[in-house]
């Protein structure tokens, strides 16, 4: 469905997008395709028509060389709906988030549990707990590293990344609250006692992991984008 | 697009060129396309039907990622760059292209011959 109607006056931005989202809601896709789409869509098809004005051609022959672009509106609409599902069964947010995360708070977990072993082990010996929570939160700007890296090598985001890298700190977070919840029901404690807790089981492991993050939350590629002409 | 190739030749080509283009710096995809047709000398043309879905394609592998820049004049694009797993893809697509099209050359001497 092509409004014919836009061809003999000046179109703007805002009346390309309203001429996509008008072109794809006629194909009736359900769920329609997002509005993020219609804009990038959109703004190529501003871009067509301008560069066709520029040459001097006229308001007509600008619009319909923009409108070639899409050819057939329900074959567009299809494709790019099948490409953004195709060879993806996981959403991006999985990919880039949720999978670098979890991952690397399992094996910080398992880590984590040697370690708690090795201190069993080691108990009673001078430095005992020394020997461990170093090597321990050493091993935090490793794994800080693994996540962000993970997530940056299947496209994440710079923030994706950061939360990915800093992942098992939930896991402190929880059970930080959870020692507040028993302590609260069981018995009293002073509130140092929690800040402390707050500061060597919350804080410093998160410091750890968020420190490691940084060598992977710049782009490799961050170059300029040329402008439109 | 050359309309005379099979789909899966042409999307293997539109995959490489877009790579190829995106290696060089991040563009938005007007200019992915018009970068494409300058550097083919016009043999290769992706117009809007044929660009999107190949660059939704792409960032569903995570072999790009996209995000929305302002640009100087005001306007918002949505601006693609090559993901590390993209360029790691590059290289061996190049050099299956280039295998593939010694292979033509060859089979074209024999046939000239």
């Amino acid at each position: 469905m092509h409004d014919r109607g836009n061809a003999g006056s000046r179109m703007t931005e805002a009346n390309w997008r309203s001429y996509v989202r008008t072109n794809l809601a006629s194909q009736r896709l359900v769920p329609p395709l997002s509005e993020e789409v219609i804009e990038e869509l959109a703004a190529h098809l501003h871009d067509v028509y301008q560069d066709a004005l520029r040459l001097g051609l006229s308001l007509e022959i600008a619009f319909a060389r923009a409108n070639r672009e899409a050819a057939d509106w329900r074959r567009l609409a299809k494709s790019i709906r099948h490409a953004r599902k195709e060879e993806d069964p996981m959403s991006h947010d999985a990919k880039t988030l949720w999978v670098p995360g979890v991952s690397t708070l399992v094996i910080a977990s398992l880590f984590g549990m040697t370690m708690t072993r090795l201190l069993v082990v080691l108990w009673g010996q001078p430095r005992a707990t020394l020997l461990v929570a170093g090597p321990w939160l050493c091993s935090y700007f490793v794994f800080g590293a693994l996540g962000a890296f993970w997530s940056r090598r299947v496209g994440g985001a710079r923030w994706k990344r950061f939360l990915s890298g800093t992942f098992p700190a939930t896991l402190h977070l929880a059970t930080f609250l959870a020692i507040v919840v028993s302590a609260v029901i069981s018995e009293t404690r002073p509130l140092a006692f929690f800040a402390r807790v707050f500061v060597f089981w919350v804080i410093i492991p998160a410091a750890a992991l968020a420190l490691g993050t940084l060598p992977f939350l710049r782009n490799p590629a961050a170059k300029a984008v040329p402008a439109a002409s | 697009m050359i309309a005379t190739l099979p789909p899966k030749m042409k999307r293997g080509s539109a995959e490489l060129a877009i790579l190829a283009v995106l290696a060089e710096c991040p563009l938005h995809g007007y200019e992915i396309a018009r970068r494409i047709e300058a550097q083919t000398g016009g043999v290769l043309r992706l117009t809007l039907a044929s660009l999107y879905p190949m660059l939704y394609r792409l960032e569903a592998r995570g072999w790009i990622a996209g995000k929305w820049q302002t640009q100087a004049n005001g306007r918002s694009r949505r601006a693609y760059r090559l993901t590390t797993a993209g360029r790691k893809k590059l290289a061996p697509l190049r050099a299956e292209w280039r295998l593939f099209f010694k292979a033509l050359d060859r089979l074209a001497g024999v046939a000239d011959a």
